[in-house]
This record gives structure tokens, C-alpha cells and sequence, in this order.
């Protein structure tokens, strides 16, 4: 297959029709498995709903597990991405595949919140054969100070389906390697509440909310730590796509919320290469109001801050299927990198 | 920071940076650790350290490079660990006028107020809502600086100023005095200006105080600013700056009476001393943060801690409001007992002189009885209250 036989068949499949068996399994293999799922007569329907039905047990035990999170008044927070954004992109809370809940706040009230999860069982620690294993004190340093997450909690269930809930909490919509900080009271300045299986919470409004994905999605295109674990995949641009598609977020909020943050440029960058693979109107208008952000040394490279950042000697269709770029980026990387990369592995 | 403290937070430097603790100790306080050859791994081994020798566990909240940026930054931020010092919360910040309210010099040339001033001036704003004092410090000519506030595109006006000082006396001196003023102790300060020079004279004689340059070529300096003040609560509803005001007012009064009662008595004072409601947990969860001198135990709690202590049968949490003629002065002490012990007891340090202390303790033994005991943990801030609870019939643990 070429790179335009992807694309058009990507671009088919967009509008709701079922690719070619070949082209449906490449694109099921980089990320486009919602869109398969949910074709009518789709070979995909049935995988999908297996998954759908794990995926409903898995939330409602991060949801219950969360309880006393949710319900308290002490600390603005919001829940992102899992089971929160499949409801926004597509109507149903458990199609989105997710192996944790994640919550934002501000670092100022992370001690509060471990103070409150520690109470109600939660450990940070990560689970082993033997159950769960809590971080060492070096650990959970590392994994606060290099990144924009505390070191990730975890509590047993008792539910055999679904034995742990991992619960991550983040305190920054920027990543830990970035030169700036985001103004977390903004972010959270006007949650909306919501609810799931009769559990209440508070959610980011769309416009934060799309501002939080593509944040998230541009370092899982740009980390040298993520891209050499495989982190760049078609299914970011899907999601960005079917957002803009499905929940029209107002352009106009966006491009304020961008500005008060200063993040403009990153989530110009994310919808650019997402116009280049879709070529569709629904992009468009966004793109325009935020073309007075855009920053014309972010383009096919990647790193997180302006001490890493390189140019891919790829372009981005290359990039998106080619069939080892791990393999690829490490014959790239300087020794630094490459040690960089390990020490991460060792850590988190 | 005591000695011996300064001397394990050197050595575990030392140890890090593979230098001699001399080397350290001539670095000035303000030049980076980076410079000295810190790393992101180094750091966390450093703090590590830290903790080890100091028998401490580093918020999560601090695990920020910023927050150990330099000596200064680390002194500060481990200051808050170590018992017996006081975690200095910034509750004011002085600002000089000319080049740091507007760009120019007030008499001298003419004064610009562009997009960034005037973003500063919003930050300002968004400060003084959330209850920081506003101090103005120069030494221009008062007429020149009212000239000054006079402009249109000010966004800022004397009213927002708790204390107002346009005078050609020293900026330490100045600074003292409103520390007497407000009843502050200079370490809850923050001293933005300009210039090298005031800076400097400032943080020789008035080490307690945090200070930041204030610099339009690199604005950096909102987010310094900021960062000192991430901790005072946006939710507090007080306007601080009028209850502040209203403060001086009966501060004038208070030198024609002979006796407090004659005094509390001249201002027509109402005092509301009861079991705390549910509402009031904000408030007092935020006076059991604040409130550093006329706090015993030093316990801290949030509002929710507080709701739930509302409705164990074993714990009493009291709230004494104040208001007299020059004002509301709203919730301004607080009480935890649990049994027959007083886990907590505080008052605001706007209102100290008038024997509320005394009103919230008796209503504390007309509901609990008089066999009380009181928890005191001395503090450098408390200690001329070491001796209340022996004085009025508490016994001490």
C-alpha cells in the first residue's frame, strides 16, 4: 500500500466507510480500532465489544475506588481523558481503552491529595507478582520532580475483573521537560460537574478539555522517551480529529484559553499535522484562529524543549507508518539522549 | 535558621556537588545551584540527603527545582521543615513606585503605562483580591507619586494600599514601621523593586524579607512574585486592606482609654463566641493556616477536617467573631476541643490587646467545663504566649 492509499482509505474510513481487509488491518494496527469497531457490518464489532465490556468494569472501579476524591471540597481538580473524554468523543464512557484514571490539580494541593488518597488506600506503587510494591522514596522523587505527574497510585479492588485501579495525578498540562509552567488555578477555573454510573465529579469544559488532549498528545509525538517506546501512532490525530468533529469545541474559547496559557504554538503544530493527514473543513477554523500562535521551528521535529528539539529526517506520513521508528530514532539520538532514555526506563 | 541546621543542609551541598563546604558557603545566596553544577539527578539525590540528615520528608508540593533554585530559595523552603521555625507565609508585598508601577521616573520624564506595566497592574489586582497587602514604598515626593496614581490608564488607586509611604527616610526603616503598623512580622514580606542598591539595603538589613528585582526587560519577575504567594487562599472572601484600615482607626482611639474593657466598650464591640457551622470552616480552616502568633498548638486544618470534627460528639469547634463601630471584623478566633483538651486555640494578630482570647476561652469552659487541658507547642512566633493557658487555669501538655 502507498502512503495515499492510506491516507484515502483513512480519509474513507473517517466518513463511514470500511477500507479494504488489508488497509482496515494496518489501520486497526496504528489506532483507528473506534472507528472500525463502530462501522456497521464491521469484522471489528466483535474484538470491540469484549473490550467494551472490560473496559466498563475497569471504570466503574476507578470511579468508585475515586469517591472520596471526587466528593471533596478542599481542592479544585478534574478528571481528563479515559472513560471522561470517550463519553465526549463518542457518547459512550467505556470505548475508549484506558489502563488508568487521571486527575488534574494544582501542585500546590498535591500534598492534600496524598494526604487524602493514603487515607482512603491508596499506595503509590506499582504492582508486581506479588501484589503491590510501593515505591521507594528515590522513585517517587524521580518520578515527581522530572515529570508533570506525582509518582502514580494504585489500590486493590478486590475485584477479580479488574484487580487494581491506577489512579495518575497530574499537576501541570505542560510536561515535566518544559521550559514554562501552566497556570493550573486557569485550567481549573471553571470545571463543570458531571457524572458517571451515578458518581459525580468535575470535568475540564471542552475548551479546556481539547486544549489538555492536544497538550498530551503533542508530547506523546515530541518525548524522546515516549517516541522510543513507540508513543507516535495514527489514533492521536484520530482523536484529535474526531474531538473537533463530535464535540465542536467554540474557536474563539480555545484561541483565549491558549493565550492565557501561552500554549498557542503546541496546539497549532498538533492541529496542522492533523489537517495535513485529513484535509477536512471541520480543522479549518481553528487553525485560523490560532495561526497568530503558530511558531515555525516546531514542524517535523521533535523534543520537548528548545535544548532537545531536532529536525525528523522523516516526514510525517513516513513517520506515522514506518515500521520500527523506535529502532529508527535511536540511530539518531546522541549518547546523552539515549541515557536519558534509559534512566526513565529505570525510574518510572 | 539555627546553626547547626545550616551547617547538615551545607554538608549534604558539599557531599552532592563534590565541593568543599567553604566553596559553598562563598557562593553568593541568589547565584543558581545549576551554576555550582547541580543536575536533575543530582538534585534528587540531594534532596534525599536532605531528608536524611534532617529527618524530613519534602512536600510534594516543594519537589520543584525553582523552590531550591539557589541558596537563598533553599534556606527558604527547608526553613518551614525544621521544628521550632516558622513557616514564614507571605501575607504582604512592598512595591517602589517609579520604574516598578509604571515605567519612568515621577517628576523627571514623562511616565509610560504600556501592555506590560498594565499586566502587572492586573496581577496586582488579582493579589490584593485574594487578600495580599499592598505596600507602597518610595522615595519620590508624595505630591509626585499621587500625580502619578492620578493617570487614567493606572489600574491601580491608593485604595488598594494598606499602607501608603511616598518619604525620603531609608526603605529599612520604612519597612519596619510598617511592620509595627500592620502587626507583621517582616518575614511574611515580599519587597519588589527596581534597584540593586534598595534591594541590597534591604536584604543586609532586613534578611527575613524575600525580596525580587523588578525588571521589564525580563518579566519573570510576575512569576517570582506569584510563586511567593501561591499559598494565600484565592478563595478568601476578606478584603483584607480595608480590615486593615479600619485596624488603624481604632489603633487612634486606643490611647484615651485606661483600661481594655473602657476601650472595647468606647468602640460599642459585639462579640459572637459559639459552637462553629458548617459555613465558618472555610474561614477558620484558613485562620488556623495564617495565624502564627497567637497560635498555641500550631495544628492546622482544612475545611473539610473541620466539618467532620463538627459532628464527632467528642470534639467542640468554637469561632468568636468581632464586630465594633469602625467595622466587621468578621471571624477572628478558633477553638478545637477534643474532650477535655484544647487541641487548638488562635487569634487573629488584628485584633490582639483586647482580651477576646479571653472571651474565647471562657465559653470554651462554660461549655466543656473549667478541668482543661491545652496543648502549647512553642514556636519562634508564639512564645510571648507560652504562659496564657498556666495563667488562666489550663493545665499544659
Amino acid at each position: 500500500m502507498t502512503t495515499q492509499e492510506i491516507l484515502e482509505g483513512l480519509r474513507s474510513l473517517a466518513r463511514g466507510k470500511l477500507p479494504n481487509a488489508e488497509l482496515a488491518e494496518f489501520l486497526n494496527r496504528h489506532g483507528c480500532e473506534n472507528w472500525l469497531a463502530r462501522l456497521p457490518n464491521s469484522p471489528y464489532k466483535q474484538q470491540f465489544a469484549m473490550q467494551r465490556v472490560m473496559s466498563s468494569i475497569a471504570v466503574k472501579e476507578r470511579y468508585k475506588a475515586c469517591i472520596p476524591f471526587f466528593s471533596q471540597s478542599d481542592f479544585p481538580y478534574a478528571v481528563i481523558k479515559g472513560a471522561v473524554l470517550s463519553q465526549a468523543l463518542y457518547g459512550d464512557p467505556f470505548l475508549r481503552t484506558s489502563g488508568d484514571i487521571d486527575v488534574l490539580i494544582r501542585r500546590e494541593d498535591a500534598d492534600r491529595v496524598k494526604k487524602l488518597l493514603l487515607a482512603n488506600g491508596f499506595v503509590q506503587g506499582r504492582v508486581t507478582d506479588h501484589g503491590i510494591e510501593p515505591f521507594n522514596r528515590r522513585e517517587i522523587l524521580f518520578q515527581t520532580v522530572m515529570s508533570h505527574q506525582t509518582a502514580p497510585y494504585i489500590k486493590e479492588t478486590g475485584n477479580r475483573m479488574c484487580p487494581y485501579v491506577n489512579l495518575d495525578v497530574n499537576m501541570d498540562v505542560l510536561w515535566g521537560e518544559c521550559n514554562e509552567k501552566a497556570d493550573m488555578n486557569v485550567v481549573l477555573s471553571h470545571t463543570e460537574e458531571s457524572s458517571l454510573l451515578g458518581i459525580s465529579f468535575q470535568k475540564l469544559p471542552p475548551e479546556m478539555e481539547f486544549l489538555s488532549l492536544c497538550l498530551h498528545h503533542y508530547k506523546d509525538m515530541n518525548s524522546l522517551y515516549l517516541l522510543a517506546g513507540g508513543s507516535l501512532h495514527l489514533g492521536l490525530f484520530c482523536e484529535l480529529y474526531d474531538y473537533l468533529r463530535n464535540v465542536r469545541p467554540d474557536a474563539q474559547k480555545l484561541h483565549e484559553a491558549c493565550n492565557r496559557l501561552q500554549v498557542g504554538r503546541y496546539l497549532y503544530v498538533c492541529l496542522y499535522d492533523t489537517q495535513r493527514i485529513f484535509e477536512s473543513e471541520v480543522i479549518e477554523p481553528y487553525l485560523e484562529v490560532l495561526e497568530a500562535s503558530k511558531d515555525d521551528s516546531l514542524p517535523d521535529t521533535f523534543g520537548l524543549n528548545d535544548r532537545e528539539r531536532q529536525e525528523w529526517s522523516l516526514g510525517l506520513l513516513e513517520r506515522l507508518f514506518h515500521p520500527d521508528l523506535s529502532q529508527f530514532l535511536q540511530e539518531q539520538l546522541t549518547d546523552e539522549e539515549k541515557e536519558k532514555i534509559r534512566i526513565n526506563r529505570e525510574w518510572m | 535558621m539555627k546553626k547547626e541546621i545550616q551547617e547538615k543542609i551545607m554538608l549534604c551541598l558539599s557531599e552532592i556537588l563534590g565541593k568543599s563546604i567553604d566553596e559553598i558557603e562563598q557562593t553568593a545566596p541568589d547565584i543558581t545551584l545549576t551554576e555550582i553544577g547541580m543536575t536533575s539527578l543530582t538534585f534528587i539525590e540531594f534532596i534525599v540527603k536532605l531528608e536524611e540528615a534532617l529527618g524530613i520528608e519534602v512536600l510534594d508540593s516543594d519537589l520543584l527545582f525553582d523552590h531550591f533554585e539557589n541558596k537563598k530559595k533553599l534556606f527558604e523552603t527547608l526553613s518551614k521543615y525544621i521544628p521550632g521555625e516558622a513557616y514564614s507565609l507571605k501575607k504582604v508585598l512592598i512595591l517602589d513606585a517609579d520604574n516598578v508601577l509604571w515605567k519612568g521616573i515621577s517628576g523627571e520624564e514623562e511616565l509610560r503605562i504600556d501592555e506590560t506595566v498594565r499586566e502587572f497592574q492586573e496581577f496586582l489586582l488579582t493579589l490584593h483580591h485574594r487578600g495580599v497587602l499592598l505596600c507602597l514604598c518610595s522615595k519620590n515626593q508624595p505630591e509626585l507619586i499621587e500625580q502619578a496614581f492620578a493617570s487614567p490608564d493606572m489600574l491601580l488607586n491608593k485604595e488598594h494600599f494598606a499602607v501608603f509611604l511616598a518619604n525620603r527616610h531609608d526603605k529599612a526603616s520604612n519597612i519596619t514601621m510598617i511592620s509595627k503598623e500592620l502587626n507583621l512580622s517582616p518575614d511574611s514580606f515580599v519587597f519588589a523593586d527596581d534597584s540593586d542598591y534598595e534591594l541590597g539595603f534591604i536584604a543586609l538589613n532586613l534578611p527575613e524579607i524575600t525580596t525580587v528585582k523588578v525588571d521589564y526587560t525580563a518579566p519573570d519577575f510576575f512569576e517570582k512574585i506569584a510563586a511567593l504567594f501561591a499559598n494565600v487562599q484565592a478563595s478568601s472572601k476578606l478584603n483584607r486592606t480595608q480590615l486593615y484600615r479600619e485596624q488603624k482607626e481604632r489603633e487612634k482611639e486606643k490611647h484615651r482609654f485606661t483600661s481594655v474593657q473602657e476601650y472595647n466598650r468606647s468602640l460599642k464591640t459585639k462579640t459572637i463566641c459559639r459552637l462553629a457551622t458548617a459555613d465558618e470552616c472555610e474561614r477558620l480552616a484558613e485562620l488556623s493556616v495564617r495565624t502564627h502568633q497567637f497560635n498555641l498548638s500550631n495544628m492546622q486544618y482544612t475545611p473539610t477536617e473541620l466539618e467532620s470534627l463538627l459532628s464527632d460528639h467528642d470534639s467542640a469547634v468554637f469561632s468568636l467573631s468581632v464586630r465594633d463601630k469602625y467595622g466587621d471584623m468578621g471571624i477572628i478566633g478558633m477553638a478545637v476541643v477534643k474532650k477535655k483538651t484544647i487541641e487548638a486555640f488562635l487569634l487573629s494578630c488584628r485584633v490582639f490587646d483586647r482580651d477576646f482570647e479571653l472571651v474565647l476561652l471562657d465559653k470554651i469552659k462554660e461549655t466543656i467545663g473549667t478541668s482543661l487541658f491545652g496543648i502549647y507547642r512553642a514556636t519562634e512566633k508564639n512564645q510571648q504566649y507560652s504562659d496564657f493557658y498556666k495563667k488562666n487555669g489550663v493545665t499544659v501538655i
